[in-house]
C-alpha cells in the first residue's frame, strides 16, 4: 500500500467515525468556547481589555483546545486497541503518523473558524482585516502544535499517567509556535499593519513545521516500537 | 568505580573548599561592586547545564537510532545533571540581577531559553518518573524534540532586547577576573564528571539488579 | 521592588576596580553568601542523594547473592 493511500484511508476513518459520533468535535469547541469565556473574565476591566490581549486569548485557547482534543483522539485509539492494529498495517509506518496529524489538524481547523471570530468580536480585535495572512498564521501554527503533540500523544498511548504527561511535554516543545503564532496575530491586529513582521513570524512558523513534522515522520517508528 | 574516581573526587572537594578564598582575592567591578562575584559560580554553573542538555540530547539520537541502553543510561543521567545546573544557574542569576539591575527577573533571550530548556530537561525526569514501562524510548523522543527546539526557542524569545553580558567578555577579562573563572570552571567540570559517572553506575547497577531477578524467575 | 520590567542600558563588560565604594558592601553580602550556600548545599544534597542510592543497590545485590548461595548450598 503506498504511503498517499494508507494517509487517506487512516484520516478517512477518523473523520467519519467523527462525523457519526462529533464527540471530540464538539467537547473540544466548547472546551475551546469557555476558555475564552474564563480569560474574558480574568482579563477584561471595566468592560474593556487590554490592548493585543486578543491574539493571546486565541493562541491559549487553542493551545488548550487542542491538547484536549489530542487527548481525546489517543485515548479513543487505546480503547479499541487500534493503534496497535495501525501498526500492523502494510503500510509505512508514518503513515499512521501523517494520518492522525492529518484528522487532529482538521479538527483544530474547524474549531479555530469558530473561535477567531468570537475572540475577534469578544475582545474588540481587527483580526478579520487581512483574513488570509491570518488563516497562513494560525494554520501553520496549529499544523506546528499538532505536529509534535500528535508524535507525543501516539507515544504516550501505552504509558501511565499520559493525561497529565501530555500537558508536560508538550508545552515546553511548542514555545516557538505560541510565541510566534501570537507574536503574528498582534501584528495583524495592529492599525498599522507591519507586513514584515508577520512575513517573519510567519517564516520561523514554517520552518518549525518543517523541523518537527520532518523529525516527527523519523521517530515515530523507533519510538513507537518495542 | 574506576581507580581516577576518588583521587579526582578529593581534588575536587579540595578546589571547591578553596574557591571561595579564590574568590575573594579578585578585584571588585567597577558598577556592579561586591555582588558580581556570584559569576564565579553562575557562569560554570550555566556552563554545565548547556553541556549536560548536549550530552542528553545526543545520548538520546544515539540511543533511539541503536537502541544500546547504556546511551539511555548516558541521557538520563544527563538530564538529572541539566535539572540540578539549570537550578544553580536560575537561582544564582536571580539574585546577581536583583543587586545588578535592580529586579529579580527579565525576559531576555537567553535567560528565558534556558528556562525553558530547564523545563523540558525537568519533563524529561517526570517523563522517567511517571511514564511507566516504555518511557525510555518517549522520553528520548522528547529530549531529542527538546533539542532540535533550541534555535527555534532562542529566535523567537529574542523579540526582546538582552541584556546578558556580552559572551566575548572572558577573553577581554583581565588576568585578576580569569584565573578565579578558570579555577572554577575546572572544578564544576571535574565535579560534573565525576557525578554524571557516578549517576551513571547508579542506572548500570540497576539494570544489573534487574536482570539478576529476571534470571532469579527464569531458574525457578 | 518589580519583578520583571524592561532591563537599564547594557553594561558591555566587566570593568576591574580595587576599591570598593562603601554603600555597595552591605546589601549585597546576603545576595552573595546566599547564592554560594544555595550552590554548596544543592551540589552537596545531589550528592549525598546519587551515593545512597548507590548504597542500597549495592546492598539489595549483596543480598541477593548471599540469597543465591544459601539456595545454592542447601
Amino acid at each position: 500500500m503506498t504511503m498517499l493511500r494508507a494517509v487517506w484511508l487512516i484520516v478517512r476513518k477518523d473523520l467519519t467515525v467523527e462525523v457519526r459520533s462529533r464527540e471530540i468535535a464538539y467537547t473540544t469547541l466548547f472546551f475551546a468556547v469557555s476558555c475564552v469565556l474564563v480569560f474574558a473574565f480574568s482579563l477584561v476591566q471595566e468592560g474593556r481589555a487590554a490592548d493585543g490581549v486578543g491574539a493571546g486569548v486565541l493562541w491559549m485557547a487553542i493551545m488548550f483546545a487542542g491538547n484536549l482534543a489530542l487527548g481525546r483522539t489517543f485515548e479513543r485509539e487505546r480503547q479499541s486497541e487500534t493503534l496497535r492494529a495501525l501498526m500492523l498495517v502494510p503500510a509505512p509506518r508514518p503513515a499512521v503518523y501523517l494520518g492522525k496529524l492529518t484528522g487532529i489538524v482538521v479538527l483544530l481547523g474547524a474549531t479555530e473558524v469558530v473561535l477567531v471570530p468570537l475572540v475577534a468580536l469578544l475582545f474588540h480585535a481587527e483580526m478579520l482585516a487581512h483574513p488570509f495572512w491570518l488563516a497562513a498564521v494560525v494554520a501553520t501554527g496549529t499544523i506546528g502544535f499538532a505536529a509534535v503533540g500528535t508524535l507525543f500523544a501516539a507515544m504516550l498511548v501505552r504509558a501511565r499517567s499520559r493525561d497529565v504527561l501530555l500537558p508536560v511535554l508538550l508545552y515546553p516543545i511548542t514555545v516557538p509556535v505560541i510565541i510566534a503564532g501570537v507574536r503574528a496575530t498582534m501584528a495583524l491586529v495592529q492599525p498599522d499593519f507591519d507586513e514584515a513582521v508577520v512575513r517573519f513570524w510567519l517564516a520561523l512558523l514554517i520552518a518549525f513545521d518543517v523541523v518537527f513534522v520532518t523529525l516527527a515522520l523519523w521517530t515515530f517508528e523507533p519510538v513507537m516500537t518495542d | 568505580m574506576p581507580k581516577w574516581f576518588l583521587p579526582a573526587a578529593i581534588v575536587c572537594g579540595l578546589m571547591f573548599v578553596v574557591s571561595p578564598f579564590v574568590i575573594a582575592n579578585a578585584p571588585f567591578d567597577s558598577t556592579m561592586g561586591l555582588v558580581y562575584k556570584i559569576f564565579y559560580y553562575h557562569m560554570p554553573s550555566a556552563w554545565m547545564f548547556l553541556t549536560a542538555s548536549v550530552i542528553c540530547g545526543v545520548a538520546s539520537a544515539r540511543f533511539l537510532a541503536t537502541g544500546d541502553a547504556r546511551h539511555d543510561r548516558t541521557a538520563w543521567a544527563a538530564a538529572e545533571m541539566a535539572v540540578l545546573f539549570g537550578v544553580l544557574t536560575l537561582v544564582t542569576g536571580p539574585l546577581w540581577a536583583r543587586k545588578a539591575w535592580g529586579t529579580w527577573w527579565v525576559w531576555d533571550a537567553r535567560i528565558t531559553s534556558s528556562l525553558v530548556g530547564w523545563m523540558i530537561a525537568w519533563a524529561y525526569l517526570i517523563l522517567r518518573k511517571y511514564g511507566g514501562p516504555g518511557s525510555e524510548k518517549l522520553s528520548a523522543g522528547l529530549a531529542l524534540f527538546g533539542t532540535a527546539n533550541v534555535p527555534f526557542i532562542y529566535v523567537s524569545v529574542n523579540y526582546w532586547r538582552t541584556i546578558h553580558p556580552a559572551t566575548t567578555v572572558v577573553p577581554t577579562l583581565p588576568f585578576s577576573m580569569g584565573f578565579p573563572l578558570l579555577f572554577c570552571l575546572t572544578a564544576f567540570t571535574l565535579l560534573f564528571v565525576l557525578l554524571i559517572k557516578l549517576r551513571v553506575r547508579v542506572a548500570e547497577q540497576q539494570s544489573r539488579l534487574d536482570a539478576l531477578y529476571l534470571s532469579l524467575d527464569d531458574a525457578r | 521592588m518589580r519583578l520583571a520590567q524592561a532591563p537599564p542600558a547594557q553594561q558591555e563588560g566587566f570593568v576591574p576596580i580595587d576599591q570598593l565604594p562603601p554603600q555597595e558592601q552591605y546589601a549585597a553580602a546576603p545576595l552573595l553568601v546566599g547564592a554560594y550556600s544555595f550552590v554548596l548545599v544543592m551540589l552537596f544534597g545531589y550528592m549525598v542523594s546519587v551515593s545512597r542510592r548507590l548504597g542500597t543497590i549495592q546492598r539489595e545485590m549483596d543480598r541477593l547473592a548471599a540469597d543465591v548461595k544459601r539456595s545454592g548450598k542447601g
